[in-house]
């Protein structure tokens, strides 16, 4: 969500202080809002609503503008507001409430990831002038897909193309088979879910429908026993 | 190669009207049969979870929408369309029905079934909120109709209902173009409506949106530096 820097003064004064040497006494709470824990719950206003109206997440244009020191800010001012809605999150589930809005949760994340990819851009373009390398990524993307679960193993396989043994050749050919047979069994599921389509509405769009499909052939399905209807054109 | 689940697919306008982000829309839909604790590495990280959905007349983040898709019903097979040519606000004739040939406007689009719902026509009545003593109270309620054959857009020049095509003027605007008079039938103002809004410009700040002066200000001055250097060197800590 589009949220203010109208606190930026006061943050700058938080992240000052938490530089400072751990044996130092003099850290001032009076510079900070009073109550200062209250900052992690909502609006007291908002306590028991329906609903909270709250602004679209920040786009990847809008933050590209945005100077270093601006995102930062923006940064903490996101993250602030994230931990405050995970709390009345957690808080209304114990208290069995309703949570007013959660979709605001996801803007802030939407917008933080945004944040992260400006960054990354920026970090990139110094790294591939300067060093001639693509920029380091702070946090590794581990993402499984349960439709291809030798996906983190496949690059490295891959990569081993002069190791002709046995056991190389062997793993090699059944991953194949294994991707051939997955390929086929979505190609006949395609095959047979266009020509229901076709059975049901004969007078469709054939090109609409080639799209929707691109792995199947739908000049042949015409043919098919199973796109045949009964319509009043093949009726008696 | 890569083979992607046949996952539903929510169509782009009900996503813009609602005003939602996509992750939340998809957060809401889940329904999780069962999910392998992560912590644990002797399972592979699977997540066993509703992929097919029956779209309805409620939207698919709502309560009512997740209690009529508990259940496995029989698959809905809908007719795939190139382009979409309906939008909020339109002046359409129901062709079908007991209010065949009048003339409304649609009031909602339910793109995953190449739905209509026109306002005050095809309507049937139903009681609600009956108890024992009570009869409840009669509300009126539309039908659904379909886009490809139940439903036409009205050509303004005759008030009647056309076929339209998708074509683009000598400027290389796309407009929908009557295919019986030629016609060009404008994409009506509530078409970019929301819930949230009428129009962008009448939309009423909130107390944590950033002002629009604030959002347009361009601060960046690019630099040959990284991010974590322009920072250090701002707060001197080299």
């Amino acid at each position: 969500m589009q949220l203010t820097f109208n606190d930026s003064s006061s943050l700058i004064d938080f992240v000052f202080l938490s530089f400072r040497p751990a044996n130092s006494t003099s850290i001032h709470m009076t510079s900070f809002k009073s109550s200062n824990l209250m900052q992690f719950f909502d609006d007291p206003k908002n306590f028991g609503a329906s609903e909270v109206k709250s602004g679209r997440s920040w786009t990847v244009d809008e933050l590209r503008i945005k100077s270093n020191i601006d995102l930062q800010k923006l940064w903490f001012v996101l993250l602030k507001e994230r931990n405050m809605l995970l709390t009345m999150e957690y808080n209304c589930r114990e208290a069995c409430y309703l949570f007013p809005s959660p979709e605001r949760i996801d803007k802030i994340q939407d917008s933080m990831t945004r944040l992260e990819q400006v960054i990354h851009e920026r970090n990139d373009a110094y790294w591939q002038l300067e060093i001639g390398e693509e920029a380091p990524k702070p946090r590794a993307e581990k993402t499984f897909d349960p439709t291809d679960p030798l996906a983190a193993i496949r690059e490295p396989i891959e990569a081993v193309t002069q190791v002709k043994d046995r056991a190389t050749l062997k793993f090699q050919y059944l991953i194949k088979e294994k991707e051939r047979k997955l390929k086929l069994k979505q190609k006949r599921l395609h095959e047979r879910e266009a020509a229901m389509l076709l059975k049901y509405f004969p007078n469709m769009d054939k090109e609409a429908l080639q799209a929707k499909y691109p792995d199947v052939n739908v000049e042949k399905l015409k043919f098919v026993q199973r796109t045949r209807g009964s319509h009043e054109f093949n009726t008696a | 190669m890569r083979l992607t689940v046949m996952l539903s697919k929510i169509a782009k306008f009900s996503t813009d009207y609602s005003n939602l982000p996509e992750s939340y829309i998809k957060r809401a839909m889940r329904q999780v049969y069962w999910e392998a604790p992560r912590d644990l590495p002797q399972y592979l990280p699977v997540t066993l979870e509703k992929k097919k959905f029956r779209y309805t007349m409620n939207r698919p983040w709502t309560e009512e929408f997740r209690r009529q898709n508990l259940s496995r019903r029989k698959k809905v097979f809908v007719e795939p369309l190139k382009e979409w040519t309906f939008f909020r606000g339109d002046r359409v004739e129901v062709l079908v029905g007991k209010d065949k040939g009048k003339i409304g406007l649609v009031s909602q689009i339910i793109e995953e079934r190449n739905w209509v719902v026109v306002e005050g026509l095809n309507v049937h009545y139903r009681w609600i909120g009956k108890t024992d003593d009570y009869p409840g109270t009669v509300i009126q309620s539309e039908a659904p109709l379909l886009v490809t054959n139940e439903v036409a857009l009205v050509d303004p020049s005759d008030d009647k209902g056309t076929k339209v095509e998708w074509r683009f003027t000598e400027q290389g605007e796309k407009v929908r173009v009557s295919k019986r008079t030629g016609h060009i039938i404008p994409v009506p103002i509530s078409a970019s409506e929301t819930i949230d809004f009428k129009a962008k410009a009448g939309y009423p700040e909130q107390e944590k949106d950033t002002r629009a002066a604030d959002m347009s200000e361009h601060t960046y001055i690019p630099q040959s530096k990284t991010f974590e250097m322009d920072l250090m060197e701002h707060y001197r800590l080299e």
